[in-house]
């Protein structure tokens, strides 16, 4: 098989469908990813959209010395993290604007509005046990969240890891192991499993 | 290996990123310590909790990648990328105005005809210019050996003279008759003129009958000086309008005589 690298190799002199390639050997991969950081499927497909989109037009910013899925991964996670900003953010002004107006009925709904959790109907019949696995990956601080979740559903290295973050590798396993034990705390008080 | 060195390599001994002799010392630290053991257990727990997040169901969603148009990279290939576009307009500008000195230096000529276009640039200018305008009107000698390119220019240049002499004679026409129409508007407002006055003095005449007759050849000789003064206006009127109709007419057979030059149209 061609590897990324000579596609992308190709993508640079000119050739589009060397590109194409590249977006079907990795869209699935970028959209769960994007998915499991942000939560919500129309917004996670416009971000795995935008992330194809900057690294083609980055491309020749690429540095051949690091792995294209690599590159990708990071593109990726700084959309998805400038997203949660701009969510975080919006849902701040509109508590401010509903503090102004004093209701502070509303207030539930907006936090609710603030973590990545799935709309009703994208997931009516999520299964409980991943319900719960999911709304507590959901209240980890995102520099934690974006590790285990390459991790333990990207499957990469710490090595890899810390090539993606741009971190050095004991930063990796110091947000690796706090991750864990908030998922093992918040698991357990969720009566998930009982220790 | 004891505890604080078995905590620093929990996770490679989760992940399994761990090398062999690494893997047999920690798991020979977990039989003997029950708290590191508990510790692994509990973090074997939650991951098996996070593999039932399984991926989401997939949906299909096409990504639309802005690729740039063929042209855009024949511009690429074509221009330095670094390049401005302020500086390829000047270097377009450089080289169109080199190109045009360059063909008045060799005397290239351009024709254009439905059937194309013919091309011919002579490295030392012709003493007999080739230059058609409308005060010469002879035909072009054109030798036919000397074309690099087989040329309509010989059967093209008698038909051209006749459609420059046709429009000579059109302009020529339209100035004439230019002419004539102002010549008899100027007529026509100096007799309105002359019978304004000769009223005037008619009934100056009828006026001054009963008196003075020096006042009367007084007033009149007033008159008609007023009479010649508008006149004398009305000429010089006239005359500017003149000159400028026949400027017009000069600069209409200057375009005539340019379009002519670049481009023909048969009959
Ligand atoms: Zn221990």
């Amino acid at each position: 098989m061609v590897t990324d690298e000579a596609l992308v190799e190709r993508t640079v002199r000119g050739d589009t469908h060397a590109y194409d390639e590249l977006v079907v050997r990795w869209q699935r991969v970028i959209y769960n990813l994007v998915y499991r950081m942000l939560g919500k499927e129309h917004e996670a497909e416009e971000v795995c959209q935008d992330a194809f989109t900057a690294a083609y037009l980055n491309l020749k910013n690429f540095r051949r010395e690091a792995k294209f899925s690599s590159w990708l991964y990071r593109i990726a996670i700084n959309l998805s993290t400038s997203h949660l900003r701009k969510r975080q953010r919006t849902a701040w002004e509109s508590l401010d604007e509903m503090r102004e107006k004093g209701t502070m009925a509303d207030l539930e709904a907006v936090q609710w509005n603030v973590g990545p959790r799935p709309s009703i109907e994208d997931h009516a019949i999520e299964q409980d046990r991943a319900r719960r696995v999911r709304s507590a990956m959901d209240q980890l601080h995102p520099e934690c969240r974006i590790v285990l979740i390459l991790k333990e559903y990207h499957g990469l290295t710490f090595k890899e890891i810390a090539e993606v973050l741009n971190v050095p590798i004991s930063t990796v396993k110091t947000r690796m192991y706090a991750g864990l034990s908030e998922m093992k705390k918040r698991l357990a008080r969720d009566g998930l499993h009982e220790a | 290996m004891n505890c604080e060195q078995f905590k620093d390599k929990i996770l490679d001994f989760l992940y399994e990123e761990i090398s062999e002799e690494e893997r047999a010392e920690a798991v020979l630290h977990l039989k003997a310590c029950s708290s590191c053991n508990a510790e692994v257990n509990e973090f074997k727990l939650v991951r098996g909790d996070l593999a039932e997040w399984g991926d989401p169901a997939a949906r299909d969603f096409s990504i639309t990648v802005p690729y740039p148009s063929p042209l855009r990279f024949f511009k690429q290939w074509l221009i330095p990328e670094h390049w401005s576009m302020r500086n390829v307009m000047a270097l377009a500008i450089a080289s169109a105005l080199l190109l045009l000195v360059a063909f008045s230096v060799l005397g290239t000529e351009v024709e254009f005809s439905k059937n194309g276009f013919a091309f011919r640039a002579d490295l030392l200018r012709r003493s007999d210019s080739r230059r058609s305008n409308i005060a010469d009107l002879r035909p072009a000698a054109v030798t036919p050996a000397s074309l690099p390119l087989p040329s309509p220019v010989s059967t093209l240049e008698p038909v051209k003279s006749d459609i420059l002499r046709e429009v000579t004679r059109m302009i020529q026409e339209s100035e004439n008759r230019q002419e004539q129409l102002v010549k008899s508007e100027e007529i026509r407002l100096v007799n309105q003129l002359t019978s304004g006055y000769r009223t005037q003095v008619a009934d100056l005449t009828r006026q001054f009958n009963d008196k003075h007759k020096l006042d009367y050849v007084a007033v009149y000789d007033n008159l008609e000086q007023q009479r010649l003064a508008d006149l004398q206006q009305i000429r010089m009127a006239f005359s500017s309008l003149d000159a400028r109709t026949s400027q017009q007419a000069k600069q209409t057979q200057q375009l005539v005589d340019l379009i002519q030059k670049v481009s023909y149209q048969p009959k």
